[in-house]
């Protein structure tokens, strides 16, 4: 297979059935929202919505790569609104699931964690400026190793608190939206480890990354990334189809 | 008979609205707008000199918060609440003996009027209690209501219990009217049936319907 055949699959399935999977979600979100009255549930699949046209916009933008500065900071600041995006809907969850078990318990503390998680992410904004501005801060050394790390702890801390709202949630429907979203932190994690690992890697030994194991495993991370969102979008309510025995004509009023 | 507050509602129940001294319920999914209804059916009845009685897990401020959003006027006549926080009495949903005790009095001290029950608790009744404590609290709050001049009116969170227990509350209920969401294509739409009325004609077919601010819209649902 030609290496070009290669770089087209790989395009396709990385990015392009990703970002189709996730703005077919992103039309299910706003459809349900349209159908739906009351205010907290619109709100809910507005912010659904809107964080899957936030994921779309922010796929590209890791494999983005420019030797000016003032790219490398855009490119970085968007970065940084999609994680704070991200992390702010998961923030805003957790308290919607927590109401929805009839015991309230508390999930891992999560009105104290989420202060520690927020200063985490401030951190993690001012060392993406930074390493925009002078992109070898975060080539290798002790600054390269902690990037990761700070931007994924506010994630790897939301995902099992997202799971546990959702396991303990007594409302069905929000607990199936629940438990894709967690599913959808998993898989970002997933991915953002596998790019950490790739770039471990090439540092170590300059390879060709097209086909490495860490690439392959990007593709399938990406696509169950993007169809854990349309899933959770999907469960935002129960949406059945017609019988056609159903269907017959009623009395107008 | 007492208007349900929509008009196009009361013309699809044989045109008078909910039927005399009987119990209605509503079900559907979280954030549909089946509170909207009981919303309406209060307001009508306070414009009328009914007395109305509003049963809510949720606090006063947060249901009159929510009824504005649906353009209801709350800054004139309100209903005797039942809430978490601000009602004329504390609704507590671990004490189904007094909740039970305080409806009966309401009632008796309303005996020669007319009398509207609005209220959401039933979900988390069930939530928190076992179907059939629920079932035997139904039963005893219907007779009561029967006994006066009264129509209750609940709703209920459809997935959010067993298909078993939907089915043993409708079966309760004098009427129930169902509210959906169907897919037809690409699109999502709000489907509203009646499912049973005491005294009204089965009526298998759906309506579309629209919530606004001006009230609700129901029209003949064509494929």
């Amino acid at each position: 297979m030609s290496s070009n055949l290669i770089l087209i699959l790989n395009v396709v399935l990385s990015a392009l059935v990703p970002i189709g999977i996730a703005l077919y979600g992103a039309y299910w979100a706003f459809s349900i929202r349209r159908a739906l009255a009351g205010r907290v549930y619109r709100n809910h699949a507005l912010w659904l919505g809107a964080l899957c046209i936030v994921l779309i916009v922010g796929m590209p933008l890791d494999s983005i790569t420019s030797s000016s500065v003032l790219v490398n900071l855009g490119i970085n600041i968007l970065i940084f609104f999609e994680l704070a995006f991200f992390f702010a809907f998961v923030d805003s969850v957790v308290p919607v699931a927590r109401r929805s078990d009839p015991l309230l318990r508390r999930i891992l503390h999560w009105e104290k964690l989420r202060y520690v998680l927020w200063a985490d992410l401030a951190l993690a904004a001012v060392y993406l400026v930074y390493s925009g501005v002078d992109p070898n801060f975060s080539n290798g050394g002790f600054w390269g190793a902690i990037g990761f790390p700070l931007f994924l702890l506010p994630f790897i801390f939301g995902a099992p608190v997202v799971l546990i709202g959702a396991l303990r949630s007594k409302d069905y429907v929000l607990r199936d939206s629940l438990k894709w979203f967690g599913v959808l932190i998993v898989f970002f994690l997933f991915n953002a480890l596998i790019s950490f690992i790739e770039i471990v890697i090439l540092n170590i030994s300059q390879y060709d990354s097209t086909y490495s194991l860490p690439a392959l495993a990007f593709v399938p991370g990406s696509i169950l990334r993007a169809y854990a969102i349309y899933r959770s979008c999907r469960s935002l309510a129960p949406v059945s189809r017609l019988q056609a025995a159903e269907q017959r004509p009623t009395s107008a009023p | 008979m007492p208007s349900s507050g929509v008009p196009a509602l009361d013309q699809i129940l044989a045109g008078d609205g909910y039927p005399d001294r009987s119990t209605v319920l509503v079900v559907g999914p979280p954030g549909i707008g089946k509170e909207a209804l009981g919303y309406w059916f209060t307001q009508s009845g306070l414009t009328q000199g009914d007395f109305c009685l509003y049963v809510t897990r949720l606090s006063v401020k947060e249901v009159l918060q929510d009824e504005k959003g649906f353009g209801i006027d709350t800054q004139q006549k309100v209903p005797f609440w039942f809430a978490s926080e601000g009602g004329q009495v504390k609704y507590d949903v671990n004490d189904l003996a007094g909740i039970s005790h305080n409806i009966k009095e309401v009632l008796k001290q309303n005996a020669g009027r007319r009398i509207r029950i609005v209220t959401d608790v039933l979900s988390s009744l069930l939530m928190l209690n076992t179907p059939e404590t629920v079932y035997r609290f139904l039963t005893q709050l219907f007779a009561d209501v029967k006994q006066y001049d009264a129509v209750l009116l609940a709703t209920l969170e459809e997935g959010m219990h067993q298909p078993q227990v939907l089915a043993a509350m409708e079966q309760l209920f004098d009427g129930v009217v169902e509210m959906r969401l169907y897919e037809e294509g690409l699109r999502v739409m709000p489907l509203l049936r009646i499912r049973k009325m005491r005294g009204v004609p089965p009526q298998p077919g759906y309506f579309n319907f629209s919530l606004t601010k001006n009230g609700m819209e129901v029209t003949q649902y064509v494929k």
